[in-house]
């Protein structure tokens, strides 16, 4: 069916009526340029402009494989062959699995977006083309499930939110979304604009091949509120070709810089009526909607895409208008894909939801643990665990392994050793020089952003300690023998009492800062509860609570910790 | 995810139940052990404690003399407080005594003084024919006194008698004198000088008491003369010393010495066995007896200087310890004394109690 130019272009501003694009004069001259010849657009023929157009298209980043369709094609309900598949089928089935994608939005992404515009001043100062490669590379690396209600949840986020960089990121974030759904959704109409006469000359496009003509393209990205742009076009028999690309950035930068979009459509406007006058006379100027489409890279399933995002070199075929409004049979060994990991990957991914094994090294500084002390002592470690985080609380458990380092701890004995005809006293000394100890490291932390305040708690064990032994015996004549200096190392206080082996328990509060890629920063502090120190011992004349005193009260204790989250994904 | 976070719970667990079960050493915290020697007990109002090792105390063990008597001395000391025990030999009279077996037999005693004398030393004794005018008495190579001199304390003295004779020529004899000990055997010279006028030859023979003689050996002027019993022998110019050196069978050796001089035979000086049979006998010989000296706060108790009689001396073991600084062989006695010591500086009696473990070095 050859479509008049009233039906072309009503076809046409439907479909650009709904898309969200913004047109921008870029996207005529990239068009242009695209053209295999310096070749005025006027003196273009539709077979040009079709390849020029196909050419571009088939730049897009949709990584369409031939089971897209199959399994899109599988999914209709009547299972009618494909080429008597209404559009209500293809919609119902493309709904339908569109219906199993959720997106959970948090905060944490517009941090990250933001964050990754470090280098930028400002988002007032970025342009379109800095957001717009941005943008893309982010959007490459989501794998999510979008569902309708996000939306809602997410527009409620923008209403309390209060920072004033979070518009970009949940502008994206929006907008993306907003634009997967309608990608979703909306009725994906071939968007093959045939100018025909006075514009086009049909006769003069490639003649079609039934069944193996792509002509269509599709737009996946749609937006109520984007502005349309009337554009002034001239042009014969001509295909205008317009490219799909991912130019959400490019129409939501034109959307802030609404004051610049006016007049780059007027240039546009003022483009395009110098550039392609028409130069037949049976060409008349239609006013066309042009929208760019948005296409983000997504692990595409069928189930998303649209059957005529495809694209194909042969540009024989003849276009009918049961073309034009039809989709086109696809050559599904053109298109791999592996559909299964697709699905996979939409239906497990969580959203914001992630698990994370991490390690750490741990530092402090705190008063004596063990005994009443002048000296600070000293701590270090190791510890791993796994946090997970939910919604803005995070929570954690570990274990780790601390030294902890003492200079004032120690403990005497006299000890009268009769030997002989006389003896002599035995003092001994002992230095405790480290304590290793292994705790579980237990937390709560909600987050503000990047920031965590938290509330820890660690259990503790004092499973091995370092000392120094030291033996003088002065004999009672007199005469001092050599000193024995015993330096004991890896041994451990080993009473019936254990004196040295104490539980302990540490209450903390911490503040942390998480950086980006899994790097986080903080600090607690807090005391220690350790059970007391037994008061005696059965060695006659040694008593460890003489000699080491109580426990000290209340300790305060200090650490730092540096944590690298190793992020579990599925 | 799940295998994830139980592999590491689970690797948590096993380290710190690792650690935890770890082998563990015990502390070895050197310990007081037991006083070998120490003397616990209270001398009039005043507690004293010794223990070898302790407070820089220790045990000292030597043999002392005293009044040419071995006392095998133990005195636990720490400079300031001071016990000493000392055991009096026995069997003075015969070298190869053994006292830490004859330890074993006797009854052990605290020591006595003797307000008497135990032997009065004068020329008559041993002058008979009044041919001194002078004698003066050196004991144990100390002038003790000139004409009579008494001795009051047991012992074994040398006892030396420088003679003046009325030709003015004087001599000096020396012997050995057994006093407050047991004599388990004894001699005397019995000298004949009738004989000396008309053959210019004296006898000699011996008188004994307690267990028969074993052997004689008669010296004149450091030369043997004759092995038996009985001697008759010239007498020579100048100072005759003559010597007899008797065995018993007992053990018992003595030594006998006696004066002639040749050119007037009628000057002669004899043994001085009389002193021994002539001191005192009522007096318990002071073998193995045991005395105290005890040191404090700068005074000096003596138990010998008091009057003993009552006290009582429980020997409660006495073993072999080790050989001291010296290497002698100390003996470890532990016993009970009960006693009365002198004050030397006030001469006041205060008791003394307490038990002891104590050093005593008792020589081959």
């Amino acid at each position: 069916m050859k479509l008049t130019d009233e039906q072309i272009d009503t076809l046409f501003k439907e479909s650009a009526a709904k898309q969200a694009f913004a047109y921008k004069p870029e996207y005529w001259e990239e068009f242009s340029a695209s053209l295999p010849d310096i070749t005025p657009l006027s003196e273009a023929s539709d077979a040009e402009l079709d390849a020029a157009f196909q050419q571009s298209a088939a730049q897009q980043s949709f990584d369409y494989k031939p089971e897209y369709w199959d399994a899109f094609a599988a999914g209709l309900a009547t299972k009618t062959p494909l080429s008597q598949a209404s559009d209500a089928d293809f919609d119902a089935v493309f709904q339908e699995r569109a219906a199993d994608i959720s997106v959970d939005y948090k905060p944490e992404f517009w941090n990250e977006f933001s964050d990754s515009l470090s280098s930028i001043a400002s988002t007032e100062n970025t342009t379109d083309i800095e957001v717009d490669a941005l943008y893309r590379e982010e959007v490459a690396n989501l794998s999510f499930a979008y569902q309708p209600s996000y939306w809602e949840e997410m527009a409620a986020m923008l209403r309390r939110r209060r920072r004033r960089p979070e518009f970009l990121w949940f502008g994206l974030s929006g907008i993306f979304a907003a634009t997967l759904i309608t990608m979703l959704f909306m009725e994906r109409s071939p968007l093959k604009v045939t100018w025909d006469a006075p514009e086009f000359n049909v006769g003069n496009m490639p003649p079609e091949t039934n069944g193996s003509r792509t002509s269509t393209l599709a737009f996946n990205s749609h937006n109520s509120s984007a502005e349309h742009n009337t554009v002034q076009a001239s042009v014969t028999e001509e295909s205008t070709v317009l490219h799909s690309e991912n130019q959400t950035s490019d129409r939501i930068a034109n959307t802030t810089n609404g004051n610049n979009s006016t007049s780059k459509r007027s240039e546009i406007n003022s483009h395009v009526a110098t550039n392609h006058t028409p130069n037949n006379s049976h060409q008349n100027t239609a006013n066309i909607t042009r929208t760019k489409p948005v296409a983000p890279k997504l692990p595409l399933t069928p189930q998303t895409l649209s059957p005529e995002m495809r694209l194909t070199a042969d540009n024989q075929e003849n276009v009918t208008e049961a073309d034009a409004l039809e989709p086109r049979t696809l050559e599904s060994s053109e298109l791999p894909y592996d559909n299964a990991l697709a699905m996979t990957n939409l239906r497990n991914y969580k959203g914001g939801l992630r698990s994370g094994f991490y390690v750490q090294g741990v530092a402090g500084i705190s008063e004596s643990l063990l005994a009443n002390s002048d000296a600070l002592s000293t701590s270090y470690g190791l510890g791993f665990g796994w946090q997970i985080h939910h919604r803005n609380w995070t929570f954690n458990a570990g274990s780790n392994l601390i030294v902890n380092n003492y200079s004032d701890i120690k403990f005497e004995n006299d000890a009268v050793r009769h030997q002989q005809f006389g003896g002599g006293l035995l003092h001994s000394k002992w230095e405790i020089s480290q304590v290793i100890t292994a705790e579980l490291d237990l937390g709560l932390g909600y987050n503000v952003g990047r920031h965590q305040f938290r509330l820890g708690l660690r259990p503790s064990y004092d499973v091995r300690s370092y000392y120094t032994q030291k033996d003088v015996f002065n004999r009672t004549d007199g005469n001092t023998e050599a000193d024995a200096i015993v330096v004991s190392t890896f041994k451990s206080f080993d009473t019936e009492l254990d004196q040295f082996q104490r539980l302990g328990l540490k209450p903390s509060l911490g503040y942390a800062y998480n950086f980006r890629s899994g790097w986080i920063v903080g600090m607690a502090v807090g005391t220690e509860l350790m059970t007391s120190i037994s008061a005696t011992s059965n060695t006659p004349g040694f008593n460890y609570f003489e000699r080491i005193g109580e426990n000290n009260t209340l300790p305060i204790d200090g650490q730092l910790y540096i944590r690298k989250t190793l992020n579990y994904r599925r | 995810m799940k295998l994830t976070s139980y592999i590491s719970f689970g690797a948590i667990a096993l380290g710190l139940l690792a650690l935890v079960g770890c082998a563990k050493q015990d502390l070895i915290i050197p310990e007081s052990n037991d006083p070998i020697f120490s003397i616990r007990g209270t001398l009039g109002n005043e507690h004293f404690d010794l223990a070898a090792g302790a407070d820089n105390s220790y045990m000292y063990t030597s043999t002392k003399l005293h009044n040419g008597v071995r006392v095998f001395t133990g005195e636990l000391s720490n400079g300031h407080t001071s016990v000493e025990l000392g055991v009096f030999d026995g069997n003075l009279d015969k070298p190869n005594s053994v006292p830490q077996a004859d330890l074993q037999n006797v009854t052990m005693q605290l020591a006595r003084r003797y307000f008497d004398p135990l032997a009065v030393l004068n020329p008559q004794s041993i002058d008979p024919n009044q041919s001194t005018t002078n004698v003066d008495w050196y004991i144990n190579g100390t002038f003790a006194g000139s004409g009579q001199i008494s001795i009051y304390e047991p012992g074994r003295y040398n006892i030396c008698a420088h003679v003046t004779f009325v030709t003015g020529q004087t001599e000096q004899i020396c012997d050995e004198v057994i006093l407050g000990y047991t004599r388990n055997a004894n001699c005397s010279i019995d000298l004949d000088l009738s004989q000396v006028g008309i053959s210019g030859m004296f006898i000699a023979d011996l008188n004994t008491t307690g267990d028969s003689i074993e052997s004689v050996e008669w010296t004149l002027n450091d030369s043997v003369i004759s092995t038996n019993p009985y001697v008759q022998h010239p007498l020579a110019n100048g100072s005759n010393h003559l010597k007899a050196r008797v065995r018993f069978q007992n053990g018992v050796v003595r030594e006998k010495t006696c004066f002639i001089d040749g050119n007037a035979p009628s000057q002669w000086i004899s043994d001085f066995s009389i002193f021994e049979l002539s001191s005192t006998t009522s007096i318990t010989p002071q073998d193995y007896q045991v005395r105290l000296i005890i040191q404090n706060n700068g005074k000096v108790y003596e138990s010998v200087q008091a009057e003993n009689e009552g006290s009582s001396i429980t020997l409660l073991s006495l073993e072999p310890f080790e050989a001291n600084a010296n290497g002698n062989n100390v003996y470890k006695a532990t016993l009970q004394i009960e006693a009365i010591v002198m004050e030397m500086s006030t001469e006041k009696l205060i008791p003394v109690s307490f038990v002891a473990t104590m050093g005593v070095e008792v020589p081959e």
